[in-house]
């Protein structure tokens, strides 16, 4: 089931919302019932689209309990960090043979990949490696809790990657009110808008662009590949929207997965604001754990036989080429994606020792996104270097004609509005309007207005349109 | 102990004021890869053990907070 169904928006969240609360009425907010309540409604939602993979799920799901619990046992160090490494073992041997064993292999064995696998994969890890490092209690590892923090419908199937630390305690108590309600439903329509007024109508001119192969002009190759770099953002962190905005209706706070990434000065700083619970899960179980074991290992050897500088330097790429090939591999079983993690690692490495040069820095950030995207929107590392060629107007398909103009008019208003959504105009509007109450009053109206507006129109082109997936369902 | 720790943070990283800030962390003065560098060279100049549940943002906050931490990791 998506976000943007009908069945979603017309059946499934309002009969979840209002069962919801009356168990929160009735049980005098007895939080394991509506908990049972959430759960359940979780498996219903991932059912309803993989009737047979929600098995893998729940699988997954009373697995890593298992783990949890054989965790908060009092072993031997030793013996608690081999139960650790199973956990992690089989749960990454999981998402291997359903994401890349048929992919590595070159073998067909009829395997579709399970929606979400590698969300929900990430979220069972972090749960196992948080109560190892400890500061959690069994009360917060209960089955239901469990299945809970794997299952629950809003991050389920495209995150944000919820940490069980920052959950743990909110599964067993959390606040409601009118206005976190409101705000939830408001960022829900707002991530609504964003996917089926932007990212959906943006897509066309990617698709026409991705479509073909060294026919696309120059105009249409930077056309293609800067529409799809915005109907990524806004597909994606329309998702995280709804997802933080469903979360807020039942009582949760999940973290933020985006801050308008493309004001980025770096691709560090890059990887600061896009798919946020993504780069930290990688920092706190990957880099971190890289770092301070086995990289400080040839730190150490190092030592007095070169500089400390080259030394670090070292180690550092060490590390970061094992993160950035996991990033790139986690998105898809394809080469493009490792690629393209190597062009953000080759891109970090070079910002360790090149100063950043005003205004440039920015236009390098925009040409990393936009020769990045390419290479994660294309089919094969083939496609990609062909589009580039295009790109630079060396595919003989000349700079523009007329079918580039007829498809840049058609779309030329929702991809300026994209662009400049994509920025942080709404916050530096409501930032001016806080200094004078009459425009704060005037600007407070009219976002209302057209959030209902826009909210409207989500709903009615989701009731004409067909069967539109998010693309983040495919990783 | 504090001008020992200090010296070893302005050669690992000269670029970062350690004592400007008592936010390092919260800042993004310091970024996972500066963390990284710093906990090496603590480690090999201290010998003391970080883990990854060390590198919480109150542990490196402040040239003040980062002594406490490798004072705290010399006594384990």
């Amino acid at each position: 089931m998506v976000f943007s169904s009908n069945v979603f928006l017309i059946l499934f969240l309002p009969l979840a919302v209002s069962v919801y609360y009356l168990i929160i009425k009735l049980s005098k907010t007895d939080f394991k019932k509506a908990n049972i309540w959430l759960l359940f409604v979780s498996l219903v939602f991932y059912a309803w689209g993989e009737p047979v993979y929600v098995l893998v799920m729940i699988g997954s799901v009373v697995f890593n309990y298992i783990i949890g619990r054989m965790l908060f046992i009092d072993f031997a160090p030793k013996t608690r960090k081999a139960i650790l490494a199973v956990g992690c073992i089989v749960d990454i041997g999981v998402l291997f043979v359903f994401k890349y064993l048929q992919w590595l292999f070159k073998i067909d064995l009829n395997l579709a990949l399970p929606i979400g696998i590698s969300f929900y994969t990430f979220q069972a890890i972090s749960f196992i490696v948080d109560i190892y490092r400890g500061g959690h209690t069994p009360e917060q590892a209960r089955f239901i809790n469990v299945g809970l923090y794997i299952a629950f419908f809003p991050q389920l199937i495209a995150g944000p990657i919820v940490r069980f630390s920052t959950v743990a305690n909110q599964i067993n108590e959390r606040e409601h009110s009118v206005e976190k309600f409101s705000e939830g439903t408001w960022r829900f329509a707002k991530g609504l808008a964003k996917k089926v007024l932007l990212a959906n109508q943006i897509a066309p001119v990617k698709d026409m662009a991705f479509s073909v192969l060294a026919t696309n002009t120059v105009v249409m190759a930077w056309a293609g590949a800067i529409a799809s770099v915005l109907q990524l953002y806004f597909d994606f962190s329309g998702y995280s929207d709804m997802a933080i905005g469903l979360g807020k209706m039942f009582g949760f706070e999940f973290n933020e997965n985006f801050n308008y990434p493309f004001v980025s000065k770096s691709v560090s700083e890059y990887w600061r604001r896009w798919h946020i619970s993504l780069g930290d899960w990688f920092r706190d179980y990957l880099f971190y754990p890289l770092s301070l074991g086995p990289a400080i290992k040839i730190r150490k050897k190092l030592n007095g036989k070169i500089s400390a500088r080259k030394a670090n330097t070292i180690s550092s790429v060490f590390v970061l080429s094992i993160v950035w090939l996991a990033t790139g591999i986690w998105h898809g079983a394809n080469l493009t994606f490792v690629l393209w993690g190597l062009i953000q690692l080759v891109f970090i490495l070079f910002e360790q020792h090149i100063k950043p040069v005003k205004y440039l820095c920015h236009v390098k950030m925009v040409l990393v996104c936009i020769f990045g995207a390419v290479m994660f929107n294309a089919t094969s590392v083939r496609h990609a270097l062909v589009y580039y060629i295009e790109m630079f107007g060396l595919s003989g398909a000349g700079f523009c004609n007329g079918k580039t103009l007829y498809w840049l008019g058609q779309y030329a208003v929702t991809m300026v509005a994209g662009v400049v959504l994509s920025l942080p105009v709404i916050p530096a509007i409501n930032k001016w309007a806080e200094k004078n109450s009459l425009a704060n009053n005037i600007w407070t109206w009219t976002k209302t207005v057209l959030m209902i507006a826009f909210f409207a129109a989500s709903v009615s082109y989701t009731i004409g349109a067909g069967y539109n997936p998010f693309i983040y369902f495919n990783f | 102990m504090r001008e020992k720790v200090l010296e070893v943070l302005n050669s690992a990283l000269p670029q970062i004021d350690f004592e400007s800030s008592e936010k390092l962390v919260d800042d993004k003065i310091l970024d996972s890869l500066a963390i990284v560098t710093l906990v090496s060279e603590l480690s090999i100049a201290f010998g003391v053990k970080f883990s990854v549940m060390d590198l919480v943002p109150e542990n490196l906050n402040s040239l003040d907070s980062i002594v406490q931490t490798v004072e705290m990791l010399l006594k384990k």
